[in-house]
């Protein structure tokens, strides 16, 4: 989360820095156009080529006039934002028509002397991203005609070819249409997905995930062989009563340990379900370690682990799409929009998954002891709600906690004797007959997080 | 600001020199109209796949006659502000001034007809 908060800060400061000195820069042209219009006398424009039969032509002169102004970072952005909705942009329109008096201007000025110039024509270059370029080219004609007073012939800001806008309200109803564009094409590719993910059948998952899985494995087992407290956790999973794991039954489950400190859990496609050593120091009993195994099986139901891989695909190829790679804000921006709409579906995968693991727990163990302690633990590191927490795509585990333990009181579940996880453990090493009794003696030996390869 | 196609319908803009059967009687200089557009992002994704197999972009062709029109009716509402009676020897350029915007702009010579 925090890494969707720096660069924005950063950007918007920019963003900021931007607007003041293009309207700085602007309201500078913007004068010195007008003091410099005033100084000219007045001369004949003409765009036709030709030459007046009133005049006596002493000499003429091919005369041009260039100009290259930068658009700023802000009036960039809103293009960007423009093109959501399609329209008039406000900004630019002022832009380029000061561009074009700047090129009269400038024309005007190399043809001093001249009465007319006649045969302008108006072309611009295409020198980079965000320049707007005018090149204004004519013929002077030096003739015997002076003209006095009259209108001047340069082109003032007359209110006919900019539309006169708030940059900043435009800035804002922009804002507003493109974060609920994005927020529309975000869900609805999300629904999409889901869709898709349901129609793949688990074998069909179960062999594309086949070919890719033997890496992540070949890293953390030698020769492929399970660990005595991976066996332990595959041996839990695989007593669970078939009719309780639902559509999840078709997976073959297989349990890997992964050695971090963090305490986590993940359900990777094609059934292998990833434990992090931090969540088995987390948890105490053998029912709050299947509360957190029989949560991952929910996430098979639901197919969520598909769900999510193919909303990432999505949400990459929408924002390719949709803004080129250089629109650094954009692109931030839009993060935002996706962040709400992955939280909501997120949050509900969460829920649904947390009531499988209450089913299971009770058609393993008959009761729903300690469904909720791991939530209840993680709630204390992670401390009182934030603004963090309201984005985050994990519902509050306090919030988990009291909904867990009102659904068990609603369903009357009843609620048992928690196994410890130690002596778990142990029985499983005996009853698989992979140490003696007598190696008991040296419990901490058999820790499940430390006794490994 | 748009202005009323009626306006647009009553002076009559030429790329010529001249109104035919009419005498022009002063020259009251240069005036332009310009319009800066950009099209909505869906008709971008359609003009991207577009891309990918050739054809007319309709959705791009509409943003330039609107654009087009929309700058000469600002020229006319500009020879309009001068008490013209005509502009000759209009022209039209293009340029791309924003990232997916186009401008288009017509300029051509204000004048008053006998």
């Amino acid at each position: 989360m925090e890494d969707l908060f720096l660069p924005g800060i950063a950007l918007t400061i920019l963003i900021g820095i931007a607007y003041i000195t293009g309207r700085l820069a602007d309201g500078a042209h913007e004068r010195a156009l007008r003091r410099d219009e005033a100084l000219l006398p007045h001369q004949y424009l003409d765009s036709g080529d030709a030459v007046p039969d009133d005049i006596t032509l002493h000499d003429s002169k091919l005369v041009t006039g260039k100009v290259v102004i930068a658009e700023d970072r802000f009036r960039n952005l809103l293009a960007r934002l423009r093109i959501f909705v399609g329209g008039r942009l406000a900004a630019h329109e002022a832009t380029v028509t000061r561009a074009k008096r700047e090129a009269i201007l400038r024309l005007r000025t190399n043809a001093k002397g001249a009465s007319h110039i006649i045969g302008l024509r108006f072309d611009s270059a295409e020198l980079g991203r965000g320049m707007i370029e005018v090149i204004v080219s004519g013929t002077a004609l030096y003739t015997d005609h002076r003209p006095t007073g009259g209108r001047p012939s340069a082109l003032p800001d007359d209110g006919v070819n900019i539309s006169h806008r708030n940059l900043l309200a435009e800035f804002a109803s922009g804002s507003i249409a493109f974060l609920l564009i994005c927020w529309g094409i975000y869900t609805a590719s999300g629904l999409a997905v889901e869709w898709a993910a349901n129609s793949i059948s688990v074998q069909e998952e179960v062999a594309i995930w086949s070919e890719l899985e033997p890496g992540l494995i070949a890293e953390h087992r030698e020769d492929y062989e399970r660990s005595l407290p991976e066996r332990y956790l595959l041996d839990l999973v695989n007593s669970i009563p078939k009719e309780a794991i639902g559509p999840a039954k078709d997976y073959d489950f297989d349990v890997l340990i992964i050695p971090d400190d963090s305490p986590n859990a993940a359900a990777l496609p094609g059934g292998l379900m990833l434990v992090h050593t931090g969540m088995l120091e987390l948890v105490d009993t053998e029912n709050e370690l299947l509360s957190i195994l029989g949560h991952e099986i929910g996430h098979y139901n639901g197919r969520d682990h598909l769900e999510g891989i193919g909303r990432e695909v999505v949400g990459v190829a929408l924002s390719a799409m949709m803004f080129q790679t250089d629109a650094v804000l954009t692109t931030w921006a839009a993060s935002w929009p996706k962040l709400l709409a992955d939280r909501d579906y997120s949050r509900s995968q969460e829920l649904d998954a947390d009531d499988w693991s209450l089913r299971i727990l009770m058609a393993k163990y008959g009761h729903v002891a300690e469904a909720s302690t791991t939530f209840a633990k993680l709630g204390q590191l992670q401390g009182d709600r934030s603004l963090l927490d309201y984005l985050s795509t994990h519902p509050h585990p306090r919030d988990r906690v009291e909904r867990l333990e009102d659904m068990a009181r609603e369903q009357g579940l009843p609620i048992g004797e928690p196994v410890d996880l130690q002596i778990a453990f142990e029985n499983f090493l005996l009853r698989t007959g992979e140490i003696p009794a007598s190696a008991l003696e040296d419990r901490h030996q058999f820790n499940l997080t430390n006794t490994g390869h | 600001m748009t202005h009323s196609p009626n306006a647009a319908a009553e002076m009559a803009a030429v790329t010529i020199s001249h109104i035919p059967g009419r005498e022009i009687t002063e020259n009251l200089g240069i005036v332009f109209g310009s319009s800066v557009r950009s099209r909505n992002f869906l008709f971008d994704i359609f003009a991207m796949l577009k891309n990918l197999f050739g054809g007319e972009v309709r959705s791009y062709t509409r943003l330039l006659e609107d654009a087009q029109q929309e700058a000469t009716s600002r020229l006319i509402a500009q020879a309009q502000k001068l008490d013209a009676d005509a502009v000759v020897d209009v022209h039209f350029a293009t340029s791309q001034v924003a990232y997916k915007a186009a401008e288009i702009f017509a300029y051509g010579t204000a004048v008053r007809l006998k």
